[in-house]
């Protein structure tokens, strides 16, 4: 143990902090250190194998003698399963297997929900084979919209007999559950319904949100194989390995080694590939029946029924202020549909963005017969920004004062106060704002803001190992699986930076459930919780080849250092290089394990103001440059500045790429993103790329992106997250430009043409 | 595989027999078994069927031709630039390297319930429309009593605009020439089909007359992009030396099953010239008739900018000619 001062904070705004009992063995990556690879924009080690076409994703994977099976789903969102004969699919050419996933009497809650599934010779056989089972249903009533599933003359998609899912302390009525308060994060501050009244200026708003699929261009899928011992070797695509071993190991009792699970790649997640997924469950029950492998792999159409979606929502804000633009009460109520799951809140950031003394939420789920929510990059929050800046922004208008000033009046996360100067630079923002809205012929320009929030999320006890050859080889292992934001690269990196060398010459193995297990890609924080552990890892592994090489060298362990490529000694005088210095090893290879423990303890200092802000929430603002075209209703987005924090940014180039994501991902959410269930049959019209609409790459407008480096000292890479915050505040931000361009918030998502059209007629804006 | 050949296959194949083009549709609707054909006869491989050439007075497109062929002929760019223009701003660079006149025109309706199996609606034989009462942001807003899907085709309403005859050739080699104009069937006159062939016959070609208009096209979408029209318009004019219209189509996309004329925009432009005020007139009275649905008014307050845009190109066209 040893007494060590740490810089800590924002890049250039960094303080000196104490650490007493400072292990001797961690190298801590705070604000002084120098450091060559990591913070060095890096091109994606798998770059080149992905535009090329090398990489091998889930769908690509074909086994000796595998099956090709389908799943069988429900067409009614409402129904009772009376038979179901599949005894003449079961005789059909090629077919192999057949593995009930429900059974007679059960009820159906939603259209696409799974009834049995088929293995056969061919895609095509299963798919014959899918049409000729019976299944008779006795058609319930359903519903399929938010707000009617709210009304009391409503069809109860969980009757009495059936249990409603979620915690089942909330009260149930109807088709509506809860409301939760906040429990102890969110507890109710103060008395909001007083500081209303009192309020020198006060907005009460409505919003409302649409259900956004995850439509991720690689559908949900699994190759299942039957393995020697009786387990399973399984290829998937998931953003959790680990979870898939642990969901499949429990539906079959077996040991967590006897399923090992395969991810290579992803071709997108967003939250919807967490659990092996009944698809995978399927296909391992029609391996084990059939002995062959199964391959399951969903269509589009049922990726849209089935992936998951970003519940819709309905919110209902209230915000006072006192004449400053200081927030004085805030509340809201969210009712959001998940379908027939729960997960609907959206009320978090109406708690972690911005201070005020008096504050209260009320978060109802409705339930609704459609297909179950699931986590969408950022849960809740896009959908809360969206009315909570939209909120801000009216308030903002009436007070007469700059929207960025009435936030800065409120948020004293000392990272939003340096990334809203940055932006509003970069923006253009005290000019424009100023010179527009400006009308050229149809098309109005409008510049609008808005911010974000996301958590310091991190999972333990993931693991690495790091091991050396002697031909000079340092590869790094880790089961976690690259879902797209580069964690690959990003432990090259780390791994060259502790080595001395570039990280084009570490290689990466990763996506096995064989090597150390690696955190589940979801609320951002697989760089953050995996970093650390491969940093420790390559750290022993250097000690261990020091100490292998040192008496070859003639020098003691201790004082050699690993720098550009070479072995150097304490005064910087070289030695040889690493190869060589490799070579002289007596074992074959060296291997050093790493783990990811605690965040650091004894950095007391974290814990108080500013920085104990730093280290619990990231995020980022943008601004929205848009042209309205009044005569047309459509909206194009002309730029978008982003400004985020991620902790250190490992690699500004990946780094960029999440948040242009997020920015895309944001817009389409927007502008276009909209499931369309059918009122009276309650199926999806648009169960498809065609009609569901996501931005293409002619939508990407010019993405202005820049970072904050911050220096939390809260693990010794200093990593934090990214992915979700950046998608959090676009559609906000361009809501709030519509606004500044027409004068009418559109207070509901996504902007179509018919909404803003009809919007501004009932507002009389197109009443010449 | 010659027409006849191919006429012959589909005689022998009756019922159940289709024509292909590059299969774009078709596919969409064989995936969601909207049609279920015992066998496709392709005539993508028919010898000239993709010729694109002009003769002494016309300009002859072959119906297998390609959207990107359109729109990158040159004498299509001269003769017919708004042709060139809807057929290159169609879906995707895929798909128009791919997709072809016939096929273009001859497309079955995207309405989400007519491509659902689920909905038997009027337009599957069935009793109802699901439309009418439920989703139908971007359905007609003419001709709204029945089915109320519009025309996907983008080629339809600016060969309407530029008074193109399409040849089509029947069993035993018979052939007919008609208008496009008369190509497309309401769905008020038959809400099972779009086109009006009979059983057997094939597009062979279309032909643009020379004695040129002056033609512009404008499409609206909501995603630039890969994305379906809400409103298209296409017009085409003839004018004499001082400016003034003598002659002029201005069809609308989009809002009805046929490419809609808007006749009363034609009668107002009629011997005048395109003055600022005409334009906004013009575009004014596109919509006449026209008798929107509870969700899709805002296709009204589109044609109408959609029309004064295409008004103002062909504007910028005639001021340059002059
Ligand atoms: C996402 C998307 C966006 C699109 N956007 C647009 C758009 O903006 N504007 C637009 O116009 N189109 C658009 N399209 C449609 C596309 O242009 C058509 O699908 C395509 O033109 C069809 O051509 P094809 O050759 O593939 O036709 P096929 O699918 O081969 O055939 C279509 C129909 O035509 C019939 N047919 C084919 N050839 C003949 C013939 N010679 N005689 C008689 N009947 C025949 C077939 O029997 C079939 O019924 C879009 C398509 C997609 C998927
Ligand atoms: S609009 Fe036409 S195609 Fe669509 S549901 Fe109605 S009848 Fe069917």
């Amino acid at each position: 143990m040893t007494e060590r001062t740490l810089e800590l904070g924002p890049a250039g705004h960094t303080v000196k902090v104490g650490w007493k009992d400072a292990p001797l063995d961690v190298e801590v990556w705070d604000g002084q250190v120098v450091l060559h690879q990591v913070g060095k924009p890096t091109r994606r080690i798998d770059a080149h194998h992905k535009v090329s076409g090398m990489s091998r994703y889930t769908t690509d994977i074909r086994l000796p003698g595998m099956l090709y099976g389908t799943i069988v789903r429900s067409p009614h969102p409402s129904a009772e399963i009376r038979e179901i004969d599949d005894a003449g699919a079961l005789t059909m050419p090629g077919v192999r297997g057949i593995h009930r996933l429900a059974s007679k009497g059960d009820i159906v809650r939603f259209e696409g929900q799974e009834i049995l599934a088929i293995a056969a010779d061919s895609l095509h056989q299963a798919q014959d084979a899918a049409r000729a089972v019976k299944v008779t249903y006795a058609v319930l009533p359903h519903v399929a919209e938010l707000e009617q599933a709210m009304r009391d003359d409503s069809p109860v998609v969980y009757g009495k007999t059936s249990g409603v899912p979620g915690k089942n302390s909330l009260p149930v009525q109807g088709n509506v559950r809860g409301p939760a308060t906040g429990g102890r994060r969110f507890a109710p501050t103060g008395d909001v319904s007083q500081a209303i009244v009192d309020a020198k200026v006060r907005v009460d708003l409505t919003f409302r949100t649409a259900v956004q699929t995850h439509s991720c261009l690689e559908p949900h899928g699994s190759v299942v194989r039957v393995t020697e011992d009786g387990g399973f070797e399984i290829w998937t695509s998931t953003q959790s390995i680990a979870s898939v071993v642990s969901d499949v190991a429990r539906e079959f009792s077996l040991q967590k080694s006897q399923v090992r699970v395969h991810c290579d790649y992803i071709g997108g997640g967003f939250g919807s590939k967490f659990g092996a997924g009944i698809y995978t469950m399927a296909a391992a029950h029609l391996a084990r029946i059939t002995k062959r492998p199964v391959r399951i792999v969903l269509d589009r159409r049922a990726e849209h029924l089935v992936g998951g979606n970003r519940p819709s929502s309905l919110q209902k804000v209230k915000l006072g202020a006192s004449e400053d633009g200081t927030l004085t009460a805030l509340e809201v109520r969210v009712w959001g549909s998940a379908g027939v799951g729960t997960g609907a809140g959206a009320a978090s950031p109406y708690f972690t963005i911005y201070q005020c003394a008096n504050r209260r939420s009320f978060e109802y789920d409705v339930f609704t017969n459609a297909g179950p929510a699931a986590a969408f990059r950022a849960p809740g929050h896009p959908q809360g920004v969206f009315a909570l800046e939209g909120a801000m922004d009216q308030l903002s208008q009436k007070l007469g004062m700059d929207p960025i000033e009435v936030r800065l009046r409120n948020d004293p996360h000392p990272t939003r106060r340096l990334q809203w100067d940055i932006a509003r630079k970069h923006a253009d923002w005290d000019r424009l704002r100023k010179m527009w809205p400006a009308r050229v012929g149809d098309i109005v320009r409008g510049i609008g803001a808005a911010s974000s929030v996301w958590y310091n999320v991190v999972e333990l006890g993931v693991g690495a190992t790091v091991e050396v050859y002697r031909d000079g080889g340092v590869v790094v292992l880790s089961a976690v699986q690259d879902i797209g934001g580069g964690i690959r690269t990003v432990l090259a990196q780390v791994v060259a930076e502790v080595f001395g060398l570039q990280a084009e010459q570490i290689s990466v193995k990763i996506g096995d459930s064989v090597w150390p297990i690696g955190p589940g890609s979801g609320g951002s924080k697989t760089t953050a919780s995996l970093t650390p552990a491969v940093h420790q890892a390559a750290i022993v592994a250097r000690k261990k080849l020091a100490a292998a090489v040192a008496h070859s060298l003639s020098v003691p362990a201790e004082d050699l250092r690993f720098h550009e490529g070479r072995v150097v000694d304490k005064a910087g005088e070289i030695l040889t290089d690493f190869r060589s210095a490799a070579a002289k090893m007596r074992a074959e290879k060296i291997v050093g394990h790493g783990e990811r423990t605690d965040d650091m303890p004894g950095i007391s200092a974290a814990k108080e103001e500013p920085l104990r802000a730093l280290a619990t929430t990231i995020g980022g603002v943008q601004i929205a440059q848009v042209a309205v075209n009044i005569g047309t209703g459509v909206v194009t987005v002309e730029k978008i500045v982003a400004v985020h924090d991620c902790g250190r940014v490992m690699n500004p180039l990946q780094a960029a790429s999440q948040v242009r994501g997020g920015v895309i991902q944001g817009i389409g959410y927007a502008l276009f993103e909209e499931r369309l269930l059918d009122k009276t049959t309650g199926r999806m019209l648009n169960p498809n790329l065609e009609s569901y609409k996501i931005p293409t790459i002619a939508n990407a407008p010019e993405i202005d992106v820049h970072f904050v480096d911050v220096y939390s000292g809260l693990n010794s890479t200093g990593a934090m997250g990214l992915g979700e915050p950046a998608t959090v505040p676009t559609a906000a931000a361009i809501a709030n430009a519509v606004f500044h361009a027409t004068g009418i918030h559109p207070a509901e998502l996504p902007m179509t043409p018919e909404r803003l059209l009809k919007t501004w007629r009932d507002g009389g804006l197109l009443s010449e | 595989m010659s027409w006849d050949e191919a006429l012959a296959a589909l005689a022998d194949g009756e019922p159940g027999a289709i024509a292909k083009g590059a299969g774009i549709d078709l596919w969409d609707l064989l995936k969601e078994e909207i049609v279920k054909p015992d066998l496709m006869v392709s005539l993508l491989n028919i010898p000239g069927a993709k010729d694109i050439a002009k003769s002494d007075n016309t300009l002859v497109i072959g119906s297998m031709a390609t959207l990107q062929m359109i729109a990158d002929h040159t004498d299509v760019i001269q003769v017919a630039p708004s042709l060139a223009q809807a057929a290159g701003s169609a879906a995707s660079p895929a798909i128009r390297n791919a997709a072809t006149l016939a096929g273009n025109l001859c497309q079955r309706p995207r309405c989400g319930y007519f491509r659902s199996l689920l909905h038997p609606c009027l337009r599957k034989g069935g009793g109802r429309c699901f439309a009418q009462d439920g989703h139908h942001q971007n359905h007609a807003i003419f001709d709204t009593e029945g089915c109320i899907a519009t025309s996907a085709s983008s080629l339809g309403p600016v060969l309407v605009a530029l008074e193109a005859m399409v040849s089509v050739r029947g069993p035993g080699g018979a052939s007919r020439t008609l208008p496009v104009e008369k190509l497309f069937l309401m769905a008020s006159q038959n809400p099972t089909r779009e086109v009006d062939l009979r059983t057997g016959e094939l597009l062979e070609r279309v032909s643009i007359p020379l004695a040129g208009t002056i033609n512009a096209y404008h499409k609206v979408r909501a995603r630039d992009g890969f994305d379906w029209p809400m409103v298209e318009v296409a017009v085409g004019v003839r004018i004499d030396s001082r400016g003034i219209i003598t002659s002029g189509r201005v069809v609308l996309g989009a809002v009805a099953m046929v490419p809609w004329r808007a006749f009363e925009t034609e009668k107002l432009l009629l011997n005048t010239k395109l003055t600022n005020d005409v334009i906004r007139k013009g575009a004014d009275v596109a919509a006449a008739g026209a008798r929107p649905l509870r969700d899709n008014r805002h296709k009204v307050d589109i044609v109408r900018s959609a029309v004064r845009e295409t008004l103002e190109k062909v504007r910028r066209i005639v001021d340059g000619a002059l």
